[in-house]
């Protein structure tokens, strides 16, 4: 594990994958105002 | 934020999957660490079977109501499951460039893939055709339920029938379902909230996809009046 420096790509992979999900969370807010607008 | 909680749930199980993709002992295969690849390209199968699913079940909600909201959120899951078709493809294709050393095996499981997205690609040609809206719901909807037992028939029972296959878990190997059978005990623990995860995933994308629209046919019903 320590030597393999695997856990280095693990950080990299989750770093992606919380970008994403943030990435995501924005549109979805951005959606919801839209929603909220038109009502 | 109450109900958006499986949007965030399908981050984290995501982020789990990662981690401990990556840490979990997989036993000794000729394919080596390679396994690990089956909770992140399995993943993509089940995100696509996830959101047509959805779109199924949609589609049998319009035939019910004629209700076009439905059939437009059919429509969306299907454009959606394009993006995890096509993933899973070309990552299966890696996948195979290194484990049968030619990235398109003829194998029943590659060709059912390939077939499903055929189908589903007919269904979205076929929309395209019906200019009127009501009459393209049926059949939409009908070719959708086609569509659907199509799909598992090709991924899920023809590859496990199937004698001559590459893929774990069919025919003549000892096998069983690799998802639901003789895979490792520690790595299950990893691949079914990996799964999980995929699937809530391609819903989410589903989600903000089918708002987006609602939002454009709204600004179009302003433009009519």
């Amino acid at each position: 594990m320590e030597e393999s420096k695997i856990y280095i790509v693990i950080a990299v992979l989750s770093v992606i994958l919380l970008g994403i999900g943030f990435y995501l969370n924005s549109l979805d807010r951005k959606v919801k105002k839209l929603e909220d607008e038109i009502k | 934020m109450k109900r958006n909680w499986w949007k965030y749930l399908s981050i984290l199980l995501l982020l789990y999957a990662i981690i401990y993709g990556f840490m979990v002992k997989i036993p000794e295969t000729p394919i080596a660490e390679s396994l690990r690849n089956v909770f992140y390209h399995v993943g993509m199968w089940f995100a696509m079977m996830g959101v047509l699913t959805a779109s199924f079940i949609n589609s049998i909600k319009f035939l019910k109501t004629s209700n076009l909201e439905y059939d437009m959120k059919a429509e969306q899951a299907v454009r959606v499951s394009f993006l995890f078709g096509f993933l899973g493809l070309i990552t299966g294709m890696i996948w195979a460039q290194f484990t049968w050393g030619e990235p398109w095996a003829n194998d029943p499981h590659l060709n059912g893939a390939v077939v499903t997205i055929i189908v589903y690609a007919g269904y979205m040609i076929l929309r395209s055709a019906i200019p009127d809206d009501e009459k393209r719901g049926r059949v939409a909807a009908v070719l959708n339920i086609f569509a659907f037992v199509m799909m598992l028939m090709l991924l899920g029972l023809l590859p496990r029938l199937a004698e001559n296959t590459l893929h774990p878990g069919s025919g003549g190997d000892e096998g069983g379902n690799p998802a639901f059978g003789d895979m490792d005990a520690a790595m299950r623990y990893v691949f079914y909230p990996a799964l999980a995860g995929w699937i809530m995933l391609g819903l989410w994308i589903t989600n903000i996809r089918i708002r987006i629209k609602k939002l454009e046919q709204h600004i179009e019903d302003k433009e009519l009046d």
